[in-house]
C-alpha cells in the first residue's frame, strides 16, 4: 500500500513537472513582431491597421473601422501613443479615442468637443500640449489644450487666415516655434509664431503658381509647398521670426498637379505626391540652401490620385492616400531616400487623412 | 455587451454533456455493467492564441479549463472523445466544442493517446472599443493532438499533459493555436 502511494506521488510530480516545462516553454517563445498602428479618417469612420515594422504588411484591427462623427476628415496620434484625435468636418465636433496598445481598438470618450466650423485639418506640438486645427467653414484655425487624460480645452479666441486653409495637414515646425497654414484661395501660406499654444500672427507669404500642400522639414530650416496649377514646387527658407524667403533654386519641376509634399525624418529627401499622375517625385534636399534636387531614380508609382503623403514614425516608410484608388501604398524608404512599393491597403473609401503610432 | 450570452452551440454541448453524463451515472451505478468504460475529465487549460491575424501586437496567452467525456477503448484502442474547453484573457475569449475519434495505448504504466477533433469555435471579443462590429464569431475548429495519462489509483487518473494543435478560423481569418490542458480522469463502468 506504501508503494502504491508512493508510485502515485511520483506519477503526480512527474506530471507536474512536464506541465510546468511545457507551459514555460511555451511563454518563452514569444514571436517579437514590432509593429506600430494606423488609422485613417474617412468614410464614415476611423480604420485600424497593424503594421510590421520590417515588411509593412498590414493587418487590419478587429472591429475596424470604428465609429467617428460626421465625415471624419483628419486624425491626429498623440505623442504618448494612447490618445487619437479626429476632427468631424460636417459634425464640427472633435472626437476623443483612447487607443488599445494590445488589440489597436479605439474607444470613443463621448461627448465629443465642439471645434470651429468645418474642421478639415489638425496637428499636434511634439510635445502633445496643444491641437491646432483649421476650419474650412470658419476660415479660421483654432487651437486646444490637451490634458494628462486627452480631454480637450480649447483656448480663447480664434485666429483667421482670410479664406478657407487647404484640407491637408498644418504644418508646425519640430521646434513647436512655428505654425504654417496653407490658403489656396490667397495663393498664400500664413505664418504663426506659437508660444504657450497662442498663435501670434507673423504674416503671410504669396506663392508663385498657387499652393496646396506644405511640408516643413524635421530642423525647421525649410518649407516646401506643391503648385498645383504650375506642376513645380517652391522651396523657402524658415527666418528666425517665422517669415518665409524663398530658396535660391524658388521653384522645382514636379509631376502632374502636385498636391502634397512630405520631408522624411531625417530631413534629407522631398516627396512630392502628383495628383494628376500615379506616381511621386523625389527630390534631395540641399541641407544649406534648401535647393531640391530631383531624384534620377524612376519615380515610385502610387495609386489613382494620390492626394496626401505621411511619415511613418519610425521614418522607415512613407504613406500615400490614394483619393481615386481608395486605396493607402506605403513605401519603403531606400537608404538613397528612393522609395519602393512595399505593400497596398485597399480602403474601399476616399482616404482623407493617416496617422500612425510610433 | 451582455456578458451572459448563450450561443446555440453552447446549448447543444450542453446537451451533449447531460447525455454523456446520464450514461456515466448509468455504469456507475451497475458494477456490473456491460457498457464500455466511460472517462470523464477536467482540468485547467492554456492556449496561446494566433492574434495577430486579427491586428493584435503580438499572440494572446488565454488560460482557462478544458473538459471531456470518452470512451475510450471501443475497439482496439480506438474510442470517441468530446472536448469542451473555455479560456479567457483581458482581451478576448474562446470557447471550444469538439468531437472525434481517439487512438490510445498503455505504455509502461501510462497511458498515451492521440485524438482528431472537429467542431467550432466562438471567439468573443471582450473590448471591441466604439464598432458597429459584432464582436462574437462562431468558426470552424480542428484539433489535432494527443496527450499522456498516469493512473492514481482504480478508477482515478492524472492527465499530466494534453496538447493540441488548434485551428480556428475568427473573424474570417485563420489562427494556427496551440492547447495544453492537464486534469484528473475519473473512470466509470468497465476496465
Amino acid at each position: 500500500m506504501k508503494t502504491h502511494f508512493s508510485v502515485s506521488t511520483l506519477r503526480l510530480v512527474i506530471s507536474a513537472a512536464l506541465v510546468s516545462a511545457t507551459l514555460g516553454m511555451l511563454s518563452s517563445c514569444g514571436s517579437s513582431n514590432p509593429s506600430h498602428l494606423a488609422y485613417v479618417a474617412g468614410g464614415q469612420g476611423v480604420s485600424a491597421y497593424r503594421i510590421n515594422n520590417r515588411s509593412g504588411s498590414a493587418a487590419a484591427i478587429l472591429g475596424s473601422p470604428f465609429v467617428a462623427g460626421n465625415s471624419p476628415s483628419s486624425v491626429v496620434v498623440h505623442p504618448s501613443n494612447r490618445f487619437l484625435f479626429v476632427a468631424n468636418q460636417v459634425d464640427s465636433t472633435i472626437s476623443l479615442f483612447k487607443i488599445d496598445s494590445t488589440s489597436g481598438a479605439l474607444t470613443e470618450v463621448l461627448p465629443r468637443t465642439n471645434a470651429g466650423f468645418s474642421p478639415a485639418a489638425m496637428t499636434m506640438d511634439a510635445g502633445g500640449n496643444f491641437l491646432f486645427v483649421a476650419n474650412q467653414g470658419s476660415n479660421d484655425v483654432t487651437v486646444f489644450s490637451v490634458s494628462s487624460t486627452g480631454a480637450l480645452s480649447q483656448l480663447p479666441g480664434s485666429f483667421p487666415v482670410g479664406s478657407v486653409p487647404a484640407g491637408l495637414a498644418l504644418a508646425m515646425t519640430s521646434s513647436g516655434n512655428f505654425l504654417f497654414v496653407p490658403v489656396p484661395n490667397f495663393s498664400s501660406i500664413y505664418a504663426f509664431s506659437v508660444s504657450s499654444g497662442s498663435l501670434q500672427f507673423v504674416g503671410s507669404s504669396f506663392v508663385v503658381n498657387g499652393v496646396a500642400g506644405i511640408a516643413v522639414d524635421p530642423g525647421g530650416h525649410f518649407l516646401y509647398a506643391t503648385n498645383p496649377s504650375a506642376n513645380t514646387v517652391s522651396g523657402f527658407a524658415i527666418q528666425s521670426g517665422g517669415t518665409l524667403s524663398p530658396v535660391p533654386g524658388v521653384t522645382f519641376a514636379a509631376g502632374t498637379v502636385p498636391v502634397a509634399a512630405a520631408v522624411d525624418l531625417s530631413g534629407k529627401y522631398l516627396y512630392v505626391a502628383n495628383s494628376g499622375s500615379l506616381t511621386l517625385s523625389q527630390y534631395t534636399i540641399d541641407a544649406t540652401t534648401g535647393d531640391l534636387t530631383a531624384s534620377t531614380k524612376t519615380a515610385p508609382t502610387a495609386g489613382s490620385n494620390p492626394a496626401f503623403i505621411v511619415d511613418d514614425p519610425a521614418g522607415k516608410f512613407v504613406f500615400v492616400g490614394n483619393a481615386g484608388g481608395r486605396s493607402i501604398t506605403e513605401m519603403l524608404i531606400n537608404s538613397d531616400g528612393s522609395l519602393t512599393v512595399a505593400n497596398t491597403i485597399s480602403l474601399g473609401f476616399v482616404p482623407r487623412w493617416l496617422a500612425a503610432t510610433k | 455587451m451582455a456578458s451572459l450570452r448563450v450561443f446555440p452551440v453552447q446549448k447543444k454541448a450542453a446537451v451533449l454533456i447531460f447525455v454523456l453524463s446520464s450514461f456515466c451515472q448509468l455504469a456507475f451505478a451497475q458494477k456490473t455493467s456491460r457498457l464500455p468504460s466511460i472517462e470523464v475529465f477536467g482540468g485547467y487549460s492554456h492556449l496561446r492564441f494566433e492574434s495577430t491575424t486579427l491586428g493584435f501586437a503580438d499572440q494572446l496567452n488565454l488560460n482557462g479549463w478544458n473538459g471531456g467525456i470518452s470512451l475510450p477503448d471501443l475497439y482496439e484502442g480506438f474510442g470517441i472523445a468530446a472536448d469542451i474547453s473555455g479560456h479567457y484573457t483581458r482581451e478576448m475569449e474562446e470557447y471550444n466544442f469538439l468531437i472525434g475519434p481517439q487512438y490510445s495505448f498503455k505504455w509502461k504504466g501510462a497511458r498515451l493517446y492521440g485524438h482528431a477533433l472537429f467542431g467550432k469555435a466562438r471567439d468573443r471579443l471582450r473590448q471591441p472599443g466604439s464598432t458597429q462590429f459584432e464582436p462574437s464569431n462562431l468558426s470552424r475548429a480542428i484539433a489535432l493532438g494527443g496527450g499522456l495519462d498516469f493512473p492514481l489509483g482504480e478508477r482515478l487518473s492524472v492527465r499530466a499533459i494534453q496538447a493540441d494543435y488548434l485551428t480556428t478560423s475568427a473573424f474570417s481569418t485563420t489562427q494556427h493555436n496551440v492547447r495544453l490542458s492537464t486534469g484528473l480522469i475519473f473512470r466509470f463502468g468497465k476496465r
